[in-house]
């Protein structure tokens, strides 16, 4: 490339010296192409697969523009997770030595003392969780405004876990607090996995820009891939689910390998079941479990054990792992269930693969045998297509962009507290401008947000002085005091799980647990010995047996271009090569059952004693389709990708459906009237109600999806 | 009867109006009303010269006047010979913290430190020195040692927590003046404004153990107090304004921490712990008031500063309690304030006054009408209104004051420790925000 030798004399001396320690020949692409914008200061997005050197990408041209900065903190890094800010720190760490830049961890689990001397003489890079920003803005405003005076970056990793959701809505607001904070713009390079939609994610890297952002992308088409789908039956025996654990157990043992499954419950399970597989050979277990409500110690434990590569290890793991905490190499990676977002599967598959080598990757997916009470959508063995279809799509780099219509009025609320409370008092018109119409909550009108601080001051969260200022009110003080405040999404109360003293882990009070019980944890299998409700505390010993204890989660939103694939797939019949045999007569009597049911005519079909509608869009667009359906007294319920109508015939449904379309488009909120509970998110129980339901139908419902289609079917 | 006002002093005084602050300068020629209230803090004021001690928090409305009524006291201070030192409280300055507030108030204090002779702060080297002089002219009197004098003045204070290293730093003040030892004096001058960073620093340069912290902030001003008598001043008037940022804390553990420090400060002027020291601070009612995050939910607090029920019943204000409720100024009073202003844009000249008395009558009567009652009540936004209208008038002589005054805006806004977003392409959508939300209430 041209401007090579032009990018790296741009760097600092030191930086260039260290870049030569690491024995490296050269720049990667993105390396180089970054240099420029981020000495521009533009803001950049670097985007790129794990393990492409984007962290260096940002920090090798930032810190050598930063290095003489003496005073102050001049660049802020924050990431998702705390273990991410640890590896991170660990490989700057000697570069920022060099520099004579100090590099401090500032999380919940970080040192106290390091935080204690920034706080005296704050200074370099720090690296921080979006919640410990929170803290020290409302807490310290004085320091931050003191100690941010220099700032000349913010990088933002794993940016793509911020879009669309809670998090990243809290992001975005403390962003735009912190330049108001400073009065100035500072640049902000975002480090994310591929992506499909530019202008969305310009957007969420800074809301109202007038500038776009410049692109860094990785063009290295990525190394080979290896692809494999093996099916499986799903039969009341679980014979051959235990085949598929042989399988996996056969194919993953000896090397370090990642196993992806959708819910907690299932990585329990099928953690639980290759030790047994291990114990049954006599060889030492190399399986464990990994997911967020498993203890620091145990993750600790197990991420240093598959680093050091000395013996193999294969970690059962949800999303958790998805990010770029480093692992070290691993020679494959297995999911099992089918995959529900192709960009998670992208993230997943990214794991393996490392230097240069192909990545491979298993998925395991199983359908029911067919039986006598089967339900019609497992006649379509859509699990399987949908499989494929993902894969297709990934092979296209087609990946899902974030729900950008949803008002977020749960974080808003949390938001207007964490300003009132970093202020002091506020007035109305000020919040407004800076979270609303010129921060991230841009759906939301004046008129909705009159209501939340109605709805606020109603409940004592805030009350307003004489001359108009709102400050908080004895609710809001006691709610903002509490340390959980900083944390924009839920954290349910939790049981602490201990064994011989040590804490293994947490889990939701939702399950309950009662004496006696058998439950698989950590992958391994115990027995409740006593459970003590006041300090939430379960103690375990150990016993054979035992089913995993029930996880909440859900497996997030699918998009309608993964539908229409599916779709595209049952009305082609086109098999890709990597289906084993099993996995083939899945994906076959799929097809075969489609045209059965004529649904290459039309989109529902008959089924003992139900209807099933098949319309192939969002989630969001069936959710807005089944609340339709819903207020023509329908009996619908959730059977994703289908919509499943009880007791009744494809006639009721075309009288249904007829009677939604000689209506106007039903109005988004007045949807939601038909849901029992449309709490979901953290302070969604302080929104009035008329609110909450606004909040409930934008994040859910596609109602111009769903109209649209419903208006241009035939039936 | 008018004097002339002189055009420094009316520019100053206009400029400040305009802004919504209280003048600097000239505050006797647009003073009106509140004579009671005047009266009782010239008593204090001798209380103050006479070795006592006054606590006074004086409670007013938003734009009531309270700050204007805390610059006229001090200015009466300062004419009696007292040492006066303000400052206004904010997030970042308070009377009790642990991560630097308090010590940055005593920093504002310390900067804005004033005498008769040097009324707009920075009078602190001022004072040190003539402490000196004061000690060389006892010890040519008393044929003695300049030194000694200066450890015998010193030794009361001495006795007070921290006044030993207080004195110890004056004396070295007096050194660094014999010796003409510049670094000397800077060294120990800052030293005394409380700007050593770390104790260590302190040590190395003085020789001194301790520095003014956070938790020692009310004990320094003890020491001033009596530092200020030994040099010839008749004590120290300590005025804090903006207390509403107090009730305003998110936190409560610091809220109460700031509301026992006030309790601290009233103890020891009530009880006679305290010498040559008053303080007046200012705060809105709902600051002392509300019943769970004013002054009043702190039980002991409360009690002290309850207002006097007979007082009360018998219709009369107790000008002698801790609290003093400024009374609303009345549309009268209202009417000679915008006299005086006229006045003063005059320049004292009653025959070439800018406006008629019939258009004092007819803004008075628009401001009643958009904005009600608080036209009188609160009387900033009327008087910013109304230097507004006046100022246009005088540069333009051909506009008749007839067209002006319909188009007058009376505005009722609060500043907020927030920054204003201020961005030009977004002012229009902006301004529209504003309308629908500037009038909010809960």
């Amino acid at each position: 490339m041209s401007n090579k030798p032009d990018a790296f004399s741009k760097l600092n001396p030191i930086v260039q010296r260290w870049i030569h320690q690491q024995g490296w020949a050269n720049l990667r692409s993105i390396q180089e192409k970054s240099v420029e914008p981020i000495y521009n200061r533009q803001d950049v997005i670097i985007s790129a697969p794990t393990a492409s050197g984007k962290t260096e990408a940002a920090f090798l041209p930032v810190l050598s523009q930063v290095a003489e900065i003496e005073e102050g903190i001049s660049v802020l890094y924050l990431a998702p997770l705390k273990a991410l800010i640890n590896d991170q720190y660990t490989r700057l760490e000697l570069l920022c030595q060099q520099l004579d830049t100090e590099l401090t961890r500032w999380h919940g689990d970080a040192s106290q003392s390091q935080k204690q001397r920034q706080k005296r003489t704050p200074s370099g890079v720090i690296l921080i969780t979006p919640e410990s920003l929170e803290a020290l803005l409302m807490r310290d405003m004085t320091w931050a405004a003191a100690a941010f005076i220099n700032l000349s970056y913010v990088i933002i990793d794993e940016f793509h876990s911020f879009l669309g959701n809670e998090r990243g809505m809290q992001l975005q607001s403390l962003l735009a607090r912190l330049e108001l904070l400073q009065q100035k713009k500072i640049p902000r390079i975002a480090l994310s996995a591929t992506f499909s939609d530019t202008r969305i994610i310009s957007q969420a890297l800074r809301p109202h820009a007038s500038a776009t952002p410049v692109i860094v992308q990785d063009e290295a088409s990525g190394g080979d891939i290896k692809l494999q789908l093996r099916g499986y039956l799903k039969t009341p025996d679980g014979k051959d689910l235990s085949r598929r654990d042989s399988d996996i157990y056969r194919q993953l043992r000896g090397n370090n390998n990642l196993i992806f499954a959708n819910s907690r419950n299932q990585t329990e399970q099928l953690t639980a079941n290759l030790a047994d597989l291990c114990e049954k050979s006599h060889v030492p277990n190399e399986f464990f479990a990994h997911h967020g409500s498993l203890s620091k110690d145990h993750r600790n434990y197990i991420e240093k054990r598959l680093k050091a590569a000395k013996l193999p290890t294969t970690v059962c793991a949800t999303s958790t792992l998805e990010m770029g905490i480093d692992i070290g190499d691993v020679a494959s990676i297995a999911q099992v269930g089918c995959p529900f977002s192709v960009a998670s599967l992208r993230q997943r598959l990214g794991r393996s693969g490392r230097r240069g080598q192909a990545a491979v990757m298993r998925l395991f997916i199983d359908e029911p045998e067919l039986t006598a009470e089967q339900k019609g959508p497992d006649l379509l063995c859509w699990r399987t297509t949908q499989s494929i279809a993902a894969v297709n799509l990934l092979l296209e780099k087609w990946y899902e962009s974030p729900v950008t219509e949803a008002y977020q009025l749960s974080t808003l609320l949390q938001q207007v507290l964490a300003v009132v409370s970093q202020y002091g008092g506020v007035r109305a018109e000020q919040l407004y401008q800076l979270l609303c119409s010129a921060g991230p909550f841009t759906n939301v009108s004046i008129a909705m947000f009159s209501e939340l601080l109605h709805a606020l001051g109603d409940q004592d969260l805030l009350t307003q002085m004489q001359d108009g200022q709102l400050v908080l009110g004895a609710e809001g003080e006691t709610l903002t005091n509490h340390y959980t405040f900083y944390a924009a999404f839920a954290t349910p109360e939790e049981y602490r799980l201990q064994s011989g003293g040590k804490t293994i882990g947490q889990m939701p009070i939702s399950s309950p647990l009662v004496n006696g019980q058998h439950i698989i944890f950590a992958g391994r299998r115990w027995q409740v010995l006593e459970v003590n409700m006041e300090d939430k505390v379960v103690l375990l010993g150990k016993a054979v047996g035992g089913a995993p204890p029930h996880f909440e989660g859900n497996p997030g939103l699918v998009a309608r271009e993964l539908r229409q694939e599916m779709k595209r797939l049952y009305l082609s019949v086109e098999q890709p090569i990597y289906l084993d045999a099993v996995a083939r007569t899945n994906f076959e009597r799929g097809c075969r059952n489609f045209r059965k049911a004529n649904l290459h005519q039309q989109d529902y079909f008959e089924h003992a004693g139900n209807v099933y509608m098949a319309p192939w869009i969002s989630d969001r667009g069936l959710f807005a389709l089944e609340a339709m359906l819903r207020e023509q007294s329908l009996s619908v319920s959730s059977a994703a990708p289908f919509i499943e109508i009880d007791d009744a015939s494809v006639f009721t449904l075309k009288k249904g459906l007829a009677r939604v379309v000689a209506g106007d488009k039903p109005d988004r909120t007045r949807l939601a009237d038909n849901v029992a509970d449309v709490t979901r998110e953290k302070y969604d129980h302080l929104l009035p109600s008329d609110l909450r339901k606004q909040n409930y139908a934008s994040a859910m419902f596609d109602v111009d999806e769903a109209w649209e289609y419903i208006t241009n079917i035939s039936f | 009867m008018a004097k002339a006002i002189k055009p420094r002093e009316r520019e100053a005084i206009i400029q400040s109006l305009r802004a919504g602050v209280t003048p600097r300068t000239g505050l006797h020629h647009i003073q009106v009303g509140r004579a009671g209230e005047v009266e009782a803090l010239v008593t204090n004021i001798d209380t103050i010269i006479d070795n006592g001690a006054v606590f006074r928090l004086v409670i007013g409305d938003f734009g009531s006047g309270k700050s204007f009524f805390l610059r006229l006291v001090r200015q009466i201070a300062l004419e009696k010979g007292l040492v006066t030192v303000s400052s206004d409280l904010s997030p970042d300055r308070r009377l009790h913290s642990t991560s630097g507030q308090a010590k940055s108030l005593y920093n504002e204090l310390m900067r804005n430190m004033s005498t008769r002779t040097k009324p707009d702060g920075g009078a602190l080297p001022s004072i040190v020195e003539k402490f000196i002089i004061v000690c060389r002219k006892q010890a040519e009197e008393e044929n003695q040692e300049v030194e000694k004098v200066v450890h015998e003045k010193l030794h009361q204070v001495e006795e007070l927590v921290g006044g030993y290293d207080f004195a110890r730093v004056v004396t070295l003040y007096y050194q660094g003046y014999e010796q003409g030892n510049e670094n000397l004096q800077n060294d120990a001058i800052r030293w005394l404004r409380g700007e050593w960073p770390t104790k260590t620093e302190a040590r190395q340069a003085l020789g001194v153990r301790s520095i003014v912290e956070d938790s020692t902030v009310y004990d320094y001003l003890k020491i001033w107090s009596l530092f200020v008598q030994a040099a010839g001043y008749g004590g120290l008037l300590v005025s804090i304004d903006e207390l509403v940022n107090l009730y305003k804390l998110g936190n409560k553990q610091a809220r109460v921490s700031n509301y026992e420090q006030i309790l601290r400060i009233l103890n020891d002027c009530l009880q006679g712990s305290a010498n040559s020291i008053g303080f007046v601070m200012g705060g809105t009612p709902e600051f002392l008031l509300d019943p769970r995050k004013g002054l009043y939910s702190y039980e002991a607090l409360r009690s002290r500063l309850a207002e006097n029920t007979f007082a009360k019943q018998a219709g009369v204000v107790d000008y002698s309690s801790p609290t003093l409720h400024m009374n609303n100024l009345n549309p009268e009073e209202m009417y000679i304030l915008l006299k005086n202003i006229r006045l003063v844009f005059a320049a004292g000249d009653e025959d070439n006054l800018l406006l008629p008395d019939e258009a004092l009558k007819a803004f008075l009567a628009h401001c009643h009408e958009k904005i009600g009652e608080s036209y009188f009540r609160t009387p900033r936004n009327t008087i910013k209104a109304f230097v507004d209208l006046l100022t246009v008038l005088d540069q333009n002589s051909q506009v008749e004051w007839q067209q002006l005054i319909q188009s007058v805006k009376v505005e009722n806004e609060s500043n907020t420790a927030m920054p204003e977003l201020e961005s030009s392409e977004r002012q229009e959508k902006k301004a529209e925000d504003n309308e629908q939300l500037s009038s909010f209430t809960l």
